[in-house]
C-alpha cells in the first residue's frame, strides 16, 4: 500500500467515524399544537393537558418554559427525562387573579429537548405552543346584587323619612 | 487531650494503613479488608444483664426447684414467676400462676431462687395431670437494673417427670421451616444433649446424633396437606403435638410481612432482652389467625449492636421465644437488618459517637453476625452469592430465594459485613448492596423471568431504596449522597453519590424484570406504600430515572415494635399513596394473577388496603397486545445533536455544516433559531445560518402526512471575530411554530 492509498483509506475511515458520531437525531413534539382556554372569569382557573413526546432516537432532557404570564401559569412538570418515542402528559393550569386585565390575551409555551450530552455547539429542538385566553369580569352573584338593591332601597326610604321630618 | 489533638493523633495512627491502601473515588476503602485501628477495644452490651444460662436443679424430696444465675451488674433480689402449660391450647402460652422473691439483703451478681413446684400437684393448680406425669414448668425472671432504673425479663422452662426427676426439655421451638409441596424441616433446642426424632402421621425421622440443636428434614409429603407432628427428645414426646400444611398445588395462599421488632418504648415486655416481645407476639399470633401460610420478617429483629456473642444469641433467643407460638405451625423467614450487628468496637475516646465498629470476622472462636444468624435460623441455603472478599462473611441463609405457588421470594441483605466508617476503614456501608450480591440478584431475577411457573416476584430486605420517614440520612439514600450532608470519619465532606448509583442499578434490575410486584423493606418504623416508575422523582433535583421502566411497589413495613417515625419530605413524597406512622404488619393475598394487600395496626384496624396486581400477570403472552404510534400535532427532528466546527482562526470563516431538520408532526411549521446558552456572547455574532444571522433564519417545512419525513437543510458556519480565542460552548435552539 502506497502513501496515497493509506491517506485515502484513513480519510474514508475518519469520515465513517464522523458520520457515526452525528447519526443520532434530536426531536420533540407536542399535542395539541395550541392551547385555548376560552373565556375565563377573573379570580377563576382552568387546567389543560398537553402531551410532550420525544421524537428523537436518544434519551432527552425536556424543559417546558412559559414565555408569558409566568406568574399565573402552573406546570405539573417543567423538567424531566424522556426515552426515545416516550411521551408524558403534563397539566398546564391558568389561575386568573381577580384584578387581572379584562380582554383577550395570548402567550406561549416553549418545549425544548436537549441531548443527554454534547460538546461544542449543542443543539436543542423546540416546539412553541401558543396559549390563548380571554378574561371577563366575574359577574356579581344574584344574592349579592339583591342585598345591594335592598340596601339601597332601605337607605332611600330612611332619607325620605328624615327629609319629611325636617319639613 | 482536646478533640483536635485526638483527631491529629488518630490521623497519625491511621495514616500508614490508609496510605498503603489503594484509594478509590468516593467509596474509598469500601470493600477492602477491615483496617483495624491501633486503638483499644471496648465492650458494648446495653441489653445484657443476665449472663450465661440459668442453672436449674430440683430437690425431689421437697419438690422444690432452684434457679441459679449471674448478672453482669450487681442487682437487688430477683422475682421469679412460674407456672405450667395447657396441652390442649393450640397457641402455647405460658400460664404463670405463682411467684417467689429472692431472699437477698444486698445487691449481688450471684442469684439463687427456690420455687415450690410441688404446689402444682394440688387440685387447685393441676391443669395438666402434673401430679402423676410431671410436666414442663415455665418461668420468668424479673430483674431490676439499677443503672437503668427499670426491670428486665428472661423466660425459660424445664421439665420434671412424675417423681420430680429433672428430664430433658425442649426449651426453644419447635419451628417448622422450608415448607414445600413435599417436604419441611423441623428444628428445636433442648436444655441438655439428647437424641431427637420427629413423628409425623405414621412415619418417624431422626437426626441420628446427640446434641442440643436439632434440625430434621421431613420428605415424601403431599401438596396442600395438613400434617400433625410431634417431637421426641430421648424418646419422650414434647408436652403437645403440632401441625403444618404443605405448600398448595394451586396458586392461592396468604402470607404476612413484618419488620423491626427490636425493643420499643414503654418498659416491660416492650423491652424484653432487646425485643418488643409484647408487639411481636401479638402480631405473629394475629397473622396466623388471619390465615397466613408463612411470615417473612424484614430485619431488625433485635436491638443487637453488641460486642458479646452470648448476648447476641440471647437476644435472638428471646425473639424466637416470642415467635415460637406460631413458628411451630407456619414457617417464618428471617432477613438481616442493621440491628443484627455483632461487632468489635474500637474506642476512640469519644471522637465518634459509638467508636469505630466492625462486623466480627469469622475465625477461631470468633463468629460474624452473619454466621450466628445462619446458625440460629433455618432459611434456604441452596443458592447464595459468593462472599465479597476473602475476609468477608458468608451470605449463607442471610441471602436466599424460594418459590412458593406461582411466586418467587427473594431475600437480600442490605446490612452485610458492616463497618461504621467503610470509606476509611474497609468493610461495607449500611444500605449498600455489594457487587456479588447485586449480580446474584440480577441472576435470580433473570431466572424467574424465564420461568413460566413464576407469575409474581416479591423481594425483601431491610434498608429502603426510597426512605420516607426516619432514615433519610442512611438506608440507600444518604440524603441523596450530597457531600454537604455526609462526612467521613475525619469529618471531611464525603460524596456518597456512589450509593445512589448502586441503588439505581438495583432498582433498574427490579423494574426491568416485569414480574416483580413489590419490594418490602423495614428500617423505618412506620408503614408507607408508593409505586416507583420512570416518572417518579428519585433524585435531589426532582428528576426521574427513565430506566425504571415498569412500575414496582415499594412498601416499607417497619412496625413490629420499634419506636415510631413520622413522614419526612423527600423528592418522591408526592408519590407516597399511603402512610401510617406506627405499629402494624401486612398481609398479602395471592389468588392466581391477583395480589392484594392489607396493613393491620396493633389495634386490629385495617390502615391500608389495596390491589397490588390486578388480573393477568405481566409477561402473559396469551392475550392480544394492542399498540399504535400516534404522530404528534407539532414536532421537529434535528438530525444531529451538536456542531463541531473544529479549529477556526480569528478573523476567518469555517466550512459550512449541513443540519437536516424534519417536520415529524401533522402541522406545517416554520422553523426559526435562537441562541440558548452562549458563553462570552461568542455565537451571537459568529454563528451564521444559511449565510445570515441566527435571528434571521426562517424556514417553512410543510407536513408530510404520508411518511412524516419532509425535511429542509440549514447550512451552519462560523465567522470568527478578530477578538476571539479559545474554546466556546453554547446551544442553538431550532424552534418550530405551527402555521
Amino acid at each position: 500500500m502506497n502513501k496515497k492509498d493509506f491517506l485515502t483509506l484513513t480519510i474514508a475511515f475518519l469520515s465513517l467515524i464522523a458520520s457515526l458520531q452525528t447519526a443520532s437525531a434530536l426531536g420533540v413534539g407536542a399535542s395539541p399544537d395550541r392551547i385555548d382556554y376560552g373565556v375565563l372569569d377573573a379570580g377563576d382557573g382552568s387546567a389543560k393537558s398537553l402531551y410532550v413526546i420525544n421524537t428523537g432516537d436518544e434519551v432527552e432532557r425536556i424543559v417546558v418554559a412559559t414565555e408569558a404570564f409566568e406568574n399565573i401559569t402552573e406546570l405539573s412538570a417543567s423538567e424531566f427525562t424522556l426515552n426515545p418515542k416516550e411521551s408524558r402528559l403534563i397539566n398546564v393550569t391558568m389561575a386568573i387573579p381577580s384584578d387581572f386585565e379584562v380582554g383577550d390575551h395570548s402567550g406561549s409555551l416553549l418545549i425544548t429537548g436537549f441531548p443527554g450530552a454534547s460538546t461544542g455547539l449543542g443543539i436543542g429542538a423546540s416546539v412553541r405552543i401558543p396559549v390563548e385566553f380571554s378574561v371577563e369580569k366575574k359577574p356579581v352573584p344574584l344574592v349579592a346584587s339583591g342585598i345591594a338593591i335592598i340596601g339601597c332601597v332601605c337607605l332611600m326610604l330612611t332619607l325620605l323619612v328624615y327629609v319629611r321630618r325636617l319639613r | 487531650m482536646n478533640r483536635t489533638d485526638m483527631k491529629n493523633g488518630l490521623v497519625a495512627v491511621l495514616a500508614i494503613a490508609i496510605l498503603v491502601s489503594p484509594v478509590f473515588a468516593q467509596a474509598g476503602n469500601l470493600g477492602h479488608d477491615p483496617m483495624y485501628p491501633a486503638l483499644p477495644q471496648k465492650d458494648a452490651t446495653p441489653d445484657y444483664l443476665l449472663v450465661n444460662e440459668v442453672d436449674v436443679t430440683v430437690d425431689a424430696g421437697v419438690k422444690e426447684a432452684t434457679l441459679q444465675f449471674d448478672t453482669l451488674l450487681a442487682t437487688p433480689g430477683a422475682m421469679v414467676y412460674y407456672g405450667l402449660y395447657v396441652p390442649e391450647q393450640e397457641i402455647k402460652v405460658p400460664q404463670y400462676r405463682r411467684s417467689t422473691t429472692e431472699d437477698l439483703t444486698n445487691e449481688s451478681i450471684s442469684h439463687s431462687v427456690a420455687i415450690n413446684i410441688g404446689k402444682f400437684e394440688g387440685a387447685r393448680y393441676d391443669i395438666c395431670n402434673f401430679g402423676e406425669d410431671g410436666g414442663v414448668i415455665c418461668y420468668r425472671i424479673e430483674l431490676y437494673n439499677p443503672e437503668e432504673a427499670s426491670s428486665v425479663f428472661y423466660d425459660g422452662r424445664f421439665r420434671v417427670d412424675g417423681d420430680y426427676n429433672l428430664v430433658s426439655c425442649v426449651i426453644e421451638g419447635p419451628f417448622v421451616d422450608l415448607v414445600t409441596t413435599d417436604s419441611a424441616v423441623i428444628s428445636w433446642k433442648t436444655d441438655v444433649p439428647t437424641t431427637a426424632a420427629v413423628e409425623i402421621n405414621s412415619g418417624s425421622y431422626t437426626d441420628g446424633a446427640s446434641g442440643t440443636s436439632h434440625e430434621i428434614a421431613i420428605t415424601g409429603l403431599s401438596a396442600g396437606t395438613e400434617y400433625e407432628y410431634g417431637v421426641l427428645v430421648d424418646g419422650v414426646g414434647d408436652i403437645k403435638t403440632y401441625h403444618f400444611t404443605t405448600e398448595p398445588a394451586s396458586p392461592k395462599f396468604e402470607f404476612a410481612i413484618m419488620s423491626d421488632s427490636r425493643a420499643g418504648v414503654g418498659g416491660g415486655e416492650r423491652s424484653f432482652a432487646g425485643v418488643n416481645y409484647h408487639k411481636l407476639g401479638r402480631f405473629t399470633i394475629d397473622a396466623y389467625q388471619n390465615g397466613a401460610d408463612f411470615v417473612v420478617f424484614s430485619g431488625d429483629l433485635v436491638n443487637g449492636y453488641t460486642t458479646s456473642a452470648d448476648d447476641y444469641h440471647m437476644q435472638l433467643g428471646a425473639w424466637k421465644d416470642a415467635t415460637e407460638q406460631v413458628g411451630c405451625y407456619i414457617p417464618i423467614y428471617e432477613v438481616m437488618g442493621n440491628h443484627e450487628a455483632l461487632v468489635d468496637v474500637y474506642d476512640d475516646g469519644g471522637y465518634s459517637r459509638y467508636g469505630i465498629q466492625f462486623d466480627k470476622q469469622d475465625g477461631g472462636t470468633n463468629k460474624s453476625a452473619e454466621t450466628i444468624f445462619a446458625e440460629e435460623f433455618v432459611n434456604p441455603a441452596g443458592d447464595f452469592p459468593d462472599p465479597e472478599n476473602t475476609t468477608a462473611p458468608s451470605y449463607a441463609e442471610n441471602v436466599y430465594y424460594f418459590d412458593y405457588g406461582n411466586m418467587r421470594v427473594i431475600a437480600f441483605n442490605t446490612n452485610y459485613w458492616w463497618c461504621s466508617h467503610p470509606e476509611d476503614f474497609g468493610g461495607n456501608l449500611e444500605g449498600y448492596v455489594m457487587d456479588n450480591q447485586l449480580a446474584w440478584i440480577e441472576s435470580v431475577l433473570s431466572d424467574a423471568e424465564g420461568d413460566s411457573t413464576i407469575e409474581h416476584i416479591f423481594m425483601f430486605a431491610h434498608e429502603p431504596a426510597f426512605p420516607n420517614g426516619g432514615h433519610l440520612h442512611d438506608a440507600q439514600w444518604y440524603n441523596g449522597g450530597d457531600s454537604s450532608e455526609n462526612e467521613d470519619y475525619y469529618e471531611n465532606p464525603l460524596d456518597r453519590t456512589y450509593v445512589i448509583e448502586r441503588r439505581d442499578a438495583l432498582w433498574e434490575a427490579i423494574s426491568q424484570n416485569g414480574k416483580v410486584v413489590a419490594v418490602f423493606f423495614g428500617d423505618e418504623h412506620n408503614y408507607n406504600r408508593m409505586s416507583v416508575d420512570s416518572e417518579t422523582p428519585v433524585y435531589l433535583d426532582g428528576s426521574t430515572n427513565p430506566n425504571f421502566t415498569s412500575p414496582v411497589w415499594q412498601i416499607i413495613t417497619g412496625g413490629a415494635g420499634a419506636p415510631f417515625y413520622a413522614q419526612q419530605e423527600t423528592p418522591w413524597s408526592g408519590d407516597v399513596e399511603s402512610f401510617y406512622p406506627s405499629k402494624h404488619y401486612c398481609m398479602i393475598s395471592v389468588d392466581g394473577g391477583e395480589v392484594s394487600l392489607k396493613a393491620i395496626s396493633d389495634s386490629g384496624e385495617v390502615v391500608d388496603e389495596c390491589v397490588l396486581r390486578d388480573g393477568a400477570p405481566a409477561g402473559d403472552t396469551s392475550t392480544t397486545e394492542l399498540s399504535t404510534e400516534v404522530i404528534p400535532a407539532i414536532s421537529i427532528t434535528v438530525e444531529t445533536t451538536a456542531l463541531d466546527f473544529g479549529m477556526v482562526g480569528a478573523g476567518l470563516s469555517s466550512d459550512a455544516l449541513q443540519i437536516r431538520i424534519a417536520n415529524t408532526g401533522t402541522r406545517d411549521v416554520v422553523v426559526t433559531a435562537e441562541i440558548g446558552a452562549n458563553e462570552s456572547g461568542f455565537y451571537e455574532g459568529a454563528l451564521r445560518l444559511n449565510g445570515g444571522s441566527v435571528d434571521g433564519l426562517s424556514v417553512g417545512i410543510p407536513a408530510d402526512i404520508t411518511d412524516f419525513e419532509h425535511a429542509e437543510d440549514v447550512a451552519a458556519s462560523l465567522e470568527v471575530p478578530e477578538w476571539a480565542g479559545g474554546e466556546y460552548d453554547g446551544t442553538v435552539l431550532f424552534v418550530a411554530e405551527g402555521i
